[in-house]
Parts: structure tokens; C-alpha cells; sequence
């Protein structure tokens, strides 16, 4: 029987090699695409007739504009206006990451640390970025917490600059395993309906039916949870004296 | 007209009772959708909490581990950085929980208010 690791087998479809670089275009980067694509097509095409009455698509692309610029405003403040087109794709390249993950005999671009930590490094880089620029030497606040005495200073300030760098590192674990568990899971469930047969096999079918429910509700939370995180860190970066 | 005031009164507790049967669902038993929102919220909290703790630990523990092999000072940098990562990891959790409650009462004072 196949193992449940199988699925994340990362395998080349067209082997492309530069300067002894392996950048094969993958089964991974294969479905990366498709989420990119199915993306922009639901919301162009959505947003194609430009009706006064928006209808189904379109009110699909509105609501989630709203959506996004809601979490923004609630979570960035209004300093984090600039940044909307950067926070909605990253959040619609993840959702459609994941919710292509669900369809079976397909690749889970998400659920490999590797990509995940890749956006969360960008978020990451980009936030202190945005801080220093914004702020210059003032984003070192960040770092020492208004009105403690100097002596817990001295144990709160590592403190707070090891958190700030473990962030990325949380922020792509977080999502990886929650991808890498579930799939796993409904994975290590299906051999059991083949092992089982058609005498017991009912009760873990199912149930994979109830966690395949419950998958793509992680999938829609997990894509929510990082962009919302890529928000928060966004808001310490314009007002790092909080 | 007298009884205009009732009626809209009637229609009024009708709307009330359709609005309680709807987010009974069909057994009665299952959980009104402001519920359901509330556990999709708490769920997400719960991913932030657990992720936070564990990432600061590994992280920290693996910082320990590699200046122990580079220093050659096993096991002093490993313990050295499991103890930080713990310490990081509560202090996280205690900010993420900080937000959360500020959030929370935020909500129900914009729900007085308003």
C-alpha cells in the first residue's frame, strides 16, 4: 500500500538545470501556478461586468476585497492601506494553495516548510524593512517596552529580540503543519477503508467525509491566520512604540 | 387605526421566533451561527497560541544545539536555549492573549455603545 507521505513527493516534470542549480518546473510549482491562475481568473472574470447589482462572481470578488481591506484597517491601521495589493494575493495564493490541495490526486504547495517559510521570510524581511524606513532608529522601541525599569530591561530586551525573530519561523510552521497533518491524516484514513474493505471499511470513510468538511475550513482558516499575522507584524512595523 | 401598533408588534415577535428557529437548525440542537463564529475564532486563537510557544522553543533550542557543536560546549548552549526558547514562547502567548482579551473588550463596549 502507498505510504501517506507519498502524496508530498515533490517530482519534476520538466527538468531544467542552470549552472548546476536544480530548478526543475515541478508537480509543486505546477499547482502553484494553478492556484495563481484560478485566482485571477475567478476575480477578473467576476469583475468583468461591472454591474451596478453585482452578480454571483462578482459579488464573490467584491466581498472579498471588503473582506481583506477590513482586516487590514482592523489589524494595520489605516498606515496599512499601501500595502492591500501585496496582503490580498498573499492571502489568495495561500487559500487557493490549499483549497486546490483538495482535490484529490493533486499537490499541496503548503503543506512543504520550505514555501511557507519562503512567504513568511518575505513578510518577514519586508516588515522590518517598512519599520526601519518609516521609523529609522525609533524602531528599536520595538524592542524595549515603554516604562520598565532598567534592570528588567536588561532581561526583557533579548527577550523581545529573540520573539521578534522567531516569528517567521512560526508563522510558516503554523501553516505547513496544519497542511502536512491533515492531508496526512485523510491519507492514513483512506488505506484504512481499503484495508478494512467493503465489511468495516464504512466507519472510516466515514469519517474522512467529516474531516474533508473540516480540511477545507483549516484550509480557509489557516490562508486567514497568516495573512492576519502578516497584518499585526505590518502594524508593530508603523507604530513600533506599542 | 388602533390596531396598527399591535400588528407590527405580532410581526415583530414573528421575526424574533423565525430568527430563533433559524439558528436552532432543524434538530434544535445545534449551535446558533454567532456560536459557530465565536469556536472558528477561538480555533484560530488556539493555532496562534500553540504555534507561538512550540516555534520559540525549537527555535531556540536549535540556536543552543548548533553553538554547542560549533563551540564544542555540549550540552551548556542547549540548555542555555531551551530555557530562552520557554521563556520567549510564554512571554508570546501572554501577548497573544493580552490582544485577544483587549479585543474581546473592544467588541462587547462597541456592542454597548452601539
Amino acid at each position: 500500500m502507498a505510504s501517506p507521505l507519498e502524496q508530498f513527493e515533490v517530482k519534476p516534470i520538466i527538468p531544467i538545470e542552470v549552472g548546476g542549480v536544480d530548478v526543475s518546473f515541478t508537480n509543486s510549482s505546477l499547482w502553484m501556478v494553478a492556484a495563481i491562475v484560478v485566482a485571477t481568473v475567478l476575480l477578473t472574470v467576476g469583475m468583468r461586468g461591472r454591474a451596478m447589482v453585482p452578480g454571483r462572481m462578482q459579488s464573490i470578488a467584491e466581498l472579498s476585497y471588503e473582506f481583506i481591506a477590513n482586516m487590514i484597517r482592523d489589524n494595520a491601521g489605516a498606515g496599512g492601506r499601501p500595502y492591500f495589493p501585496f496582503l490580498f494575493t498573499l492571502f489568495f495564493f495561500i487559500l487557493f494553495c490549499n483549497l486546490l490541495g483538495m482535490i484529490p490526486y493533486s499537490f499541496t504547495p503548503t503543506s512543504h516548510i520550505i514555501v511557507t517559510f519562503a512567504m513568511a521570510a518575505v513578510v518577514f524581511i519586508g516588515v522590518t524593512i517598512i519599520g526601519i524606513a518609516k521609523n529609522g532608529v525609533g524602531f528599536l522601541k520595538l524592542f524595549a517596552p515603554s516604562g520598565v525599569p532598567i534592570f528588567l530591561l536588561l532581561i526583557l530586551v533579548p527577550i523581545e529580540i529573540i520573539s521578534y525573530f522567531v516569528r517567521p519561523i512560526s508563522l510558516s510552521l503554523r501553516l505547513f503543519a496544519n497542511m502536512m497533518a491533515g492531508h496526512t491524516m485523510l491519507k492514513v484514513f483512506g488505506g484504512f477503508v481499503i484495508s478494512l474493505g467493503i465489511v468495516a471499511g464504512w466507519a472510516p470513510l466515514l469519517f474522512i467525509v467529516a474531516l474533508t468538511g473540516l480540511e477545507i475550513g483549516i484550509a480557509l482558516l489557516q490562508a486567514y491566520v497568516f495573512t492576519v499575522l502578516s497584518c499585526l507584524y505590518l502594524h508593530d512595523a508603523l507604530h513600533p512604540g506599542h | 387605526m388602533a390596531g396598527n401598533g399591535e400588528d407590527r408588534e405580532k410581526l415583530n415577535s414573528l421575526d424574533d421566533r423565525i430568527r430563533a428557529a433559524r439558528d436552532a437548525g432543524p434538530d434544535g440542537r445545534s449551535r446558533t451561527r454567532a456560536e459557530k463564529r465565536e469556536r472558528a475564532k477561538a480555533d484560530g486563537v488556539a493555532w496562534r497560541v500553540s504555534a507561538e510557544l512550540v516555534a520559540a522553543f525549537l527555535v531556540c533550542g536549535f540556536v543552543g544545539w548548533w553553538v554547542d557543536v560549533w563551540l564544542d560546549t555540549r550540552p551548556w548552549a542547549l540548555i542555555v536555549g531551551l530555557l530562552l526558547g520557554g521563556a520567549v514562547g510564554i512571554r508570546n502567548v501572554y501577548a497573544v492573549a493580552m490582544r485577544v482579551q483587549r479585543e474581546a473588550e473592544e467588541a462587547a463596549k462597541g456592542e454597548r455603545d452601539g
